[in-house]
């Protein structure tokens, strides 16, 4: 099985470290209204690949939110955390142990991890350098880094994933969409706001790494009928549809 | 970044995406998508409000059924001088789903 494997959000804490600048920075800021996870979880996309600031739906809609920092705001933070020395492995882990634990699941069970990340510059060695310094720090030897930007379905496809890990619904939705590989969203807030479409196309939803990685296990356990996603597809509740469905098997 | 993840931030379709609204039998073209809702091109206008059921085709096969409400129909420009709209669309819960239960099975799993 070949998994793609999201850091920012997903293992690597950037939430802590986006905050902590936030508030130094615009000290005026309520920490508590920042303190939401998934504030600056993930590095930001380019302009041009969000929703309009007015909330019209010009286009696809899409649920209103509440916003904590302006644009001006948070590209200030970023522009401030691009300067700090090695940025990228100063970070914590979400979920102690995990990383660790992903790297022994995958010699015992030839899994192979590919870390995906669209981390922006910071000063210091590359970004790939950084991050897979960190990984190998938190436990994972070794580690296939691939910073790149755009389309995750795309990089999915061209890279032969079976299954891939994200924080963010929009790159779980461009995998179902662009490629024939899972999506596996690992969504930390309140339960209540998974889109509810999620399910309906194909993506499951999960709300740690730990259950993400219970889930992989399960559905790869030896003897059970079905392919390898198919199982996980049964596992996760999800619908499918003819001719294939949104986990479509393992090309292995 | 996290007002834009409540938003679900749109992902750009190359016209891979097919879809079919299953209540008029009319296939469409899906221009945008997001977990919130999606885009598309229809040869005429839709009743803002209106609920319908959409057959999604996925770039490999796939297909996915949602149900949708109209929350905008407005015309659009065309090159070939035919009349077409951009109609929005949200998605919206179907009394089928059980968004808790696949949840409870990776948390019996997991514990």
């Amino acid at each position: 099985m070949r998994i793609g494997f999201d850091l920012d959000g997903c293992l690597a804490d950037l939430h802590t470290a986006f905050v902590q600048t936030a508030v130094r920075l615009y000290p005026e800021l309520d920490p508590a209204a920042i303190g939401s996870k998934d504030v600056g979880s993930s590095p930001p996309e380019p302009e041009g690949e969000t929703t309009t600031e007015d909330g019209t739906p010009e286009e696809a809609p899409t649920p209103a939110g509440d916003v904590p920092m302006t644009r001006q705001q948070t590209d200030a933070v970023w522009t401030h955390l691009e300067t700090v020395e090695n940025f990228w492995e100063t970070l914590g882990e979400i979920e102690s142990g995990a990383i660790a634990r992903l790297a022994a699941l995958a010699d015992e069970r030839r899994w192979e991890i590919i870390f995906i990340t669209s981390r922006p510059h910071s000063a210091g060695l590359t970004v790939q350098r950084q991050s897979q310094r960190w990984l190998q720090r938190m436990g994972f030897p070794l580690p296939s880094c691939f910073v790149v930007h755009g389309s995750r379905g795309r990089i999915a496809e061209a890279l032969r994933l079976d299954v891939v890990v994200d924080d963010r619904p929009e790159n779980c939705l461009d995998v179902v969409l662009e490629s024939k590989a899972g999506a596996i969203l690992i969504w930390r807030g309140s339960k209540a706001n998974v889109p509810v479409s999620a399910r309906r196309l194909g993506i499951a939803v999960v709300s740690t790494v730990k259950a993400t990685l219970d889930a992989l296990v399960e559905a790869d356990k030896p003897g059970s009928e079905g392919g390898l996603l198919d199982r996980l597809r049964r596992l996760f509740g999800l619908r499918t549809g003819s001719p294939s469905s949104p986990f479509r098997g393992t090309r292995s | 970044m996290g007002s834009e993840r409540r938003r679900s931030p749109r992902v750009a379709l190359l016209g891979q995406v097919h879809g079919h609204i299953a209540s008029l039998d009319v296939q469409v073209k899906v221009r945008e998508m997001s977990l919130g809702g999606l885009s598309m091109e229809t040869p005429f206008a839709f009743p803002v409000g209106a609920l319908h059921d959409f057959s999604l085709t996925l770039g490999d096969g796939a297909s996915v059924q949602l149900k949708g409400e109209v929350v905008y129909s407005r015309p659009m420009a065309t090159t070939d001088g035919t009349t077409a709209f951009v109609t929005g669309v949200r998605f919206v819960a179907d009394e089928t789903d059980d968004a808790g239960g696949a949840e409870q099975i990776i948390d019996r799993i997991s514990s």
